[in-house]
């Protein structure tokens, strides 16, 4: 347990630190397809993206590493990621994000983190674990193996993976390389972000391979196993994971403090129970769907899964829905939902 | 840098408390008795040297409610129709990959517990040791007992680190129908028909032919168990006592058998339990021998 302790704080500690300095959010990202003109932080999710397809898929057939994808239970998926997506815009950021904001000393996020942890665990493992059973119920695959996006594919040839991931890291490719020079930029640019992020993403690959724990970078389920350790003294589910998450704080509160953003910072107190309903809602949505914004949308998607696709996809559509919402309740104020979408942000 | 050194005192703690509490090991396979009680599994839950494995159940019932970090297994793993015949052993290579999916080492200590008074469970419990597993042990009162005693249950699937088991065959653990044909009627050979007594004398013929092997004891399964709501073992003396009256002595080689295997597993773990020296497990069983057409049988008592 020592050696997992060691590993998982290993890569912990600097991926907590590079999504401090990167301002990496996926909420931000995922509304700039829609809302916003600044694509940055999007440019940076998919250069991960990019790389950790590449990676993890070559990886995995050099055999150093085992990948294992969600079953494609498609209401939890779909219900999961959409709810998780809503939470996300009310929490003001997705669960990375959250967390390096709370390490910086952000209350209001440290609040929807606690919400995160509590809808989590309700789920996973408390009231709300029916509704998710429930929704795990209907699964589809292929031939008794999760779908992903090359083996839908009705040709069963070795070489089809590899065209699938070619086209995606081709079309993907392209449009990064037409993307405009970043006009302001505070901490890292997107391509430093997403290549260092890229980086320790495929890294946990390996690294979590040496626990024996085959799967990536991933928030939910080692924040339930921490929540039950904290709460019940049950250590059953304690693995490489949980000291992920324990050393992403770290890393994050090491880098704020290093570039002078370390400061405690409380928002109005209605702002306050948004991000804690905000957070509850993405920990249920996380917990039902089986990953969040890095379990399925870094980690899972990178293995091409259906069930992280689809999740993803649909905790995108949440994140429109909500942002729609919160911008057409503030409607008379056209000027002033700019300013709303930084001070979210900020939060 | 003062505030890093006020989070290195909030972390620090929690890294220690979370692998402190791992630091409470349990005995080792050794001194761990082959049948354990609820009490045993309640004091070593969050060992990491410890793997629970719900098996005999459906999976909906797992996710449902399980004995906390128990993985599932479903009966297909260890008994499945290979080859025609039902209730065998899969190939060795399929097998192995799924323990090891499921987390099983070559070490740590295994324990099953299942829903039917370890009928179950017995089956996984010879399969392991057949491959090799050397400490392998069944839940007393299995999944009945657990809940009786109000004890915590997790819901939903549970995840262990893959396993990394490698076999080592244990061929003195099984018999075959030719290894049968050679020694049924071997003075030192005893065979244990662990079927009813319909079955055993032919009233009920579950295969072409009915019947027992000639010289075969038939001690019913469920003569091994307490017949009440606990789903538990009758104590050690009972049971030596009983296979011990029935000419099923320690210093002859015990098989077991039944129609696919289960019922003769469930005997099985009885004479280990016991310490009986030598005993295999006939896993063609009836489905085999009373299929086969120059098997000898005889019917009645």
């Amino acid at each position: 347990m020592m050696a997992t302790a060691a590993l998982g704080l290993a890569v912990g500690i600097p991926l907590g630190y590079a999504l401090q300095s990167g301002g990496f959010c996926m909420n931000t990202a995922f509304r700039s397809i829609l809302f916003e003109k600044d694509r940055s932080l999007l440019r940076a999710y998919v250069l991960v993206l990019l790389i950790n397809i590449v990676a993890v898929n070559i990886l995995d057939e050099l055999a150093l590493i085992n990948i294992t994808r969600a079953p494609f239970f498609w209401p939890a998926l779909l219900v999961g990621g959409f709810v998780f997506g809503l939470g996300m815009v009310l929490a003001g950021g997705c669960t990375s994000g959250t967390w390096y904001r709370a390490s910086k000393g952000m209350i209001g996020s440290l609040m929807a983190l606690i919400g995160f942890a509590a809808g989590a665990t309700a789920s996973q493992a408390g009231i709300l674990n029916p509704i998710q059973a429930k929704l795990r119920l209907p699964v589809l695959d292929v031939y008794g193996v999760e779908p992903t996006l090359y083996n839908i594919i009705p040709i069963s040839h070795w070489a089809v993976k590899w065209v699938v991931v070619a086209v995606v890291v081709v079309l993907g490719g392209i449009w990064l390389l037409r993307s405009p020079k970043q006009k302001f930029t505070v901490g890292w640019n997107w391509q430093k972000t997403g290549l260092i992020i890229g980086v320790i993403a495929a890294a946990g690959w390996l690294v979590s391979g040496f626990t024996r724990r085959d799967y990536g970078l991933s928030f939910t389920q080692p924040t339930v196993s921490l929540v039950r350790f904290l709460l019940d003294a049950d250590s059953t589910g304690i693995n490489w994971g949980t000291f992920l998450v324990i050393g992403v704080p770290v890393g994050a509160a090491l880098g704020a403090r290093l570039s002078g953003e370390l400061t405690l910072r409380l928002p109005k107190p209605k702002r306050v129970l948004q991000q804690l309903a905000g957070g509850l809602m993405m920990g249920v949505g996380a917990a039902v769907a089986g990953g969040c914004n890095i379990g399925h949308g870094l980690t899972g998607v990178s293995t091409l899964a259906l069930s992280s696709i689809a999740a993803t996809l649909f905790t995108i559509f949440g994140v429109w829905t909500a942002t729609f919402l919160v911008y057409r309740r503030t409607a008379s104020s056209a000027a002033r939902a700019n300013l709303q979408t930084k001070s979210a942000q900020d939060t | 840098m003062q505030i890093l050194r006020k989070y290195i005192f909030v972390v620090l703690p929690l890294v220690l408390l979370a692998t402190g509490s791992t630091f409470a090991a349990p005995q080792t396979g050794s001194d761990v008795p082959l049948l354990v009680e609820t009490e045993w599994v309640e004091g070593n839950l969050g060992s990491s040297r410890l793997l629970l494995v719900d098996f005999g159940r459906s999976y909906q019932d797992y996710l449902g409610g399980h004995i906390p970090g128990a993985v599932f297994l479903d009966c297909k793993v260890v008994w499945d129709t290979v080859d025609g015949l039902n209730g065998m052993l899969p190939p060795e290579d399929s097998v192995v990959q799924v323990f090891r999916e499921v987390g099983i080492d070559s070490e740590g200590t295994v324990v099953i517990y299942d829903a039917a008074a370890g009928l179950w469970a017995s089956r996984l419990f010879w399969a392991l040791e057949y491959f090799g597993h050397g400490d392998v042990h069944i839940l007393n009162g299995g999944w009945n007992s657990w809940q009786q005693q109000g004890n915590r249950v997790h819901r939903g699937a549970e995840k262990k680190p893959r396993g990394t088991f490698t076999p080592k065959i244990r061929p003195d653990l099984l018999a075959t129908k030719e290894w049968l044909l050679q020694n049924f009627d071997d003075q030192n050979t005893v065979v244990v028909d662990a079927r009813s007594k319909k079955e055993y004398t032919g009233k009920d013929a579950r295969s072409k032919r009915g019947g027992h092997i000639p010289g075969s004891v038939n001690i019913d399964w469920v003569l091994n168990i307490t017949g009440d709501e606990s789903k538990t073992f009758l104590s050690d003396i009972e049971l030596a006592e009983m296979y011990d009256s029935l000419d099923v002595t320690k210093d002859r080689e015990a098989v077991t058998l039944c129609q696919t295997g289960v019922r003769a597993s469930h005997s099985y773990f009885v004479l280990r339990l016991l310490g009986y020296p030598k005993v295999r497990m006939y896993d063609g069983s009836w489905e085999e021998w009373g299929n086969a057409s120059e098997t000898p049988i005889q019917a009645g008592e």
